[in-house]
């Protein structure tokens, strides 16, 4: 039983709500994870109070998701970089570590490290055949993972549906309608919205492109968890012939954008250029996508080959907690002894014997002996000589001297009564010049002098000086 | 012979080589991936390869994108022998590493839905410290379940908890490394071995330790899961369970 609702002139059915009732508990489900994290967040650090962890963990989703329309996914660094900002917005007074880590712990959530990344398992009421049962609903949000010896971070289908919002909808219906307003917003020359619409494009095309790789993955694994002619047949021919399309349609609006371009103006350069580059992207993904799905039937029969013939188990893999390692320690030490050999074993990598060589051997003993390098730095004094050097002008008697004088002379006195002073003793020349120099050097210095120096206002002239004479006004207690 | 042939037979054994070296990668060696390539598309090299493997008593374990597995059987000059583990180990020494091992394992996969996922999902990352509570919490429960002390007999007959509950957790040498007569310094000995062996990754230095696997230790763990010995386990564990109270709060 269906019933038909009218909006915005298109018919759109909606299922009796028994029926709607277990998607729409999961859709809610989806964020619980989410809401969890930030109600949990008093107990983990003071520096989280500020902090609104639904916001930092979509816009991690909302990161790597945009990451994954260009490759494998997201680097963790690249993401911690990106989100970090944001946690420093919201509180000031974080270092840029703190910052990080804060971000690190959104991760973590999402990967649901607590639990040892197991899947978010929420438990549901689900009405059927008008009994009430309690149902789990177990999924993902987000995975690390290496194909290729590198480390990405990648949502899952469920993480694209709880950040696009999208639950309930169609994929195909929901990117079709986004291409059409694409198109539309193009044409009104609204760019910066055509450019979003672009974006959401682009994550319905992921969103897409990893429910058929896991539809694959999974026969991959195990062939019979898939029933090849009735789900993945029927998936596959759908979502080749809607890949088709939307290159077709991808096709014109990358036209519409290169009309725009004659028409544009200044301002509308750099959004006409983004928006270009997010299409062609798309563009990019659907090939990608549509040659996998031509590959698909020849990899199903290879798989079917190679599964087809491999003997089923008719032992499932065993829950490695529960079933091997609580029991195994309740073993005794004699009953364990053949198995941790075993379990030895299997980490081994086969180590290659060494095989002799007698040659090589009688090589090795008689090689010349080698001047072994030290072990550590060389770190010996290196033979260091005094260069000659010129000796001082001013010897320590003349500093001596000088002081002297400074101590005799009381209060306010000119410079040339001080060298008379010291010509009239018979102190040496030396002794004269640094008393001079001195006088010189603290005159204008103020504060940093020991005495202060003020121009007499007159010249003065004896047999070894001549110029301005000086007014010394020493600071005596 | 054809010189097609000669050439199979030695690219059949230079796959070997880079089989054995956990170091070297098909996505980091270009060399390694070509010669993958040949294993999947071409029969006779695949037929070349095993048969030396075969000759060699090397069992090959699979073959992924992550690299050829193999394991030395027993009569082979490649098999494993505890010295390559860790010489001169007492057994209820031995007992423990091999717990570990266990421990490890049921940490990072601690379903079947979770072991059974693709290669390529990393699991969590783990550190030394975080193993041997996961350890002691679970000794701690056998321990409350058999309240009174345990009968003390020959080693043969101590249980594998009981050997573990002797042990301090940390205990530092002179020098500030951890020491093997600790479970931190046997969870670390074991950790350090699975980097040797090319299924773990080190990350840090903290909590003595952080590690995460590689994909290769699940491939290696789903093996080890379907071998003859831990089977034996899951079936004796019921004759145990029905001596032992059963394990509720782990």
């Amino acid at each position: 039983m269906r019933s038909a609702i009218k909006m915005h002139g298109s018919d759109i059915i909606v299922d009796p709500w028994e029926k709607a009732l277990p998607g729409r508990m999961r859709t809610l489900l989806l964020t619980a994870p989410v809401h969890r994290m930030e109600n949990s967040k008093g107990h983990r650090m003071a520096e989280l109070q500020k902090q609104d962890l639904r916001m930092l963990a979509l816009r991690v989703l909302d990161a790597t998701i945009e990451r994954m329309g260009l490759g494998h996914g997201a680097a963790r660094t690249a993401i911690l970089d990106e989100v970090a900002p944001l946690a420093r917005q919201a509180d000031e007074t974080l270092s840029i570590e703190d910052s990080r880590a804060i971000v690190e712990i959104v991760i973590e959530g999402l990967l649901n490290d607590t639990e040892r990344r197991q899947a978010f398992k929420e438990a549901y009421a689900s009405v059927e055949s008008k009994n009430i049962l309690w149902r789990t609903f177990s999924f993902n949000l987000l995975e690390e993972f290496s194909p290729d010896g590198n480390v990405y971070l990648r949502v899952t289908v469920e993480g694209i549906h709880l950040y696009t919002g999208m639950l309930g909808y169609n994929i195909e219906d929901a990117q079709v309608a986004s291409e059409i307003v694409l198109q539309y917003q193009i044409s009104r020359g609204r760019l910066s919205d055509a450019v979003q619409t672009a974006k959401e494009a682009e994550i319905r095309s992921i969103q897409y492109d990893t429910k058929i790789q896991g539809l694959l993955n999974a026969a991959k694994r195990d062939i019979h968890q898939v029933n090849w002619i009735k789900d993945a047949m029927e998936s596959i021919s759908d979502a080749r012939e809607h890949i088709l399309q939307r290159l077709s349609l991808e096709k014109q609006i990358v036209e519409v954008i290169e009309e725009k371009y004659i028409s544009a103006e200044v301002g509308e350069y750099q959004q006409l250029t983004e928006l270009k580059k997010q299409v062609n992207r798309c563009m990019s993904r659907h090939m990608d996508l549509h040659r996998l799905l031509i590959s698909v039937n020849p990899e199903y029969l290879d798989e079917q080959l190679q599964q087809g013939f491999k003997m089923r188990s008719f032992n499932r893999l065993p829950d490695l907690d529960k079933e091997i390692f609580q029991p195994a320690i309740l073993f005794t030490i004699g009953q364990l002894t053949e198995v941790t050999k075993e379990i030895f074993r299997s980490y081994s990598l086969p180590i290659p014997p060494h095989l002799l060589s007698l040659e090589l051997l009688i090589e090795k003993l008689t090689a010349p002996i080698r001047d072994d390098k030290p072990a550590i730095a060389d770190t010996t004094n290196p033979e260091l000589a005094e260069i000659h050097t010129e000796e001082e002008l001013f010897s320590e008697s003349d500093v001596e001297n000088v002081k002297l004088l400074q101590q005799e002379a009381k209060g306010t006195i000119r410079l040339s009564q001080v060298i008379e002073m010291a010509q009239e003793t018979k102190m040496p020349l030396s002794t004269q010049r640094l008393l001079v120099l001195d006088a010189l050097r603290n005159f204008g210095a103020e504060s940093e002098a020991s005495y202060s120096v003020k121009l007499a206002g007159c010249n003065f002239k004896n047999h070894e000086f001549t110029g301005d004479d000086l007014i010394l006004e020493y600071k005596h207690e | 012979m054809s010189d097609e042939l000669a050439n199979m037979s030695q690219e059949a054994g230079e796959l070997l080589r880079y089989a054995m070296d956990p170091h070297e990668t098909p996505y980091q060696n270009k060399r390694y991936a070509g010669l993958m390539e040949q294993l999947y598309t071409s029969p006779n090299f695949k037929l070349i390869f095993d048969n030396v493997a075969q000759g060699l008593e090397i069992q090959v374990l699979a073959c992924t994108p992550h690299g050829v597995f193999l394991a030395g059987r027993e009569r082979s000059p490649f098999a494993f022998k505890m010295e390559d583990y860790k010489g001169s180990m007492r057994a209820e020494e031995r007992i423990v590493h091999g717990v570990f091992m266990l421990a490890i394992a049921a940490y990072c996969f601690p379903t079947i839905e979770v072991l059974d996922q693709d290669d390529e999902v990393l699991r969590p990352r783990m550190s030394v410290d975080q193993v041997v509570a996961f350890v002691r919490d679970m000794c701690k429960v056998c321990k409350g379940n058999n309240p009174e002390d345990p009968e003390h007999g020959g080693t043969e007959i101590q249980i594998a908890w009981q050997a573990i509950t002797g042990l301090p957790d940390v205990i530092l040498t002179p020098g500030g490394k951890l020491a093997m007569g600790c479970l931190a310094g046997i969870a670390r000995y074991a950790f350090d071995y699975l980097v040797d062996n090319g299924l773990m990754r080190r990350l840090s230095e903290d909590n003595h330790g952080n590690y995460q696997p590689t994909p290769a230790y699940r491939i290696q763990v789903k093996q080890l899961a379907g071998n003859q010995t831990l089977k034996l386990i899951q079936s004796l564990r019921h004759l145990n369970v029905s001596k032992e109270e059963p394990i509720t709060n782990a």
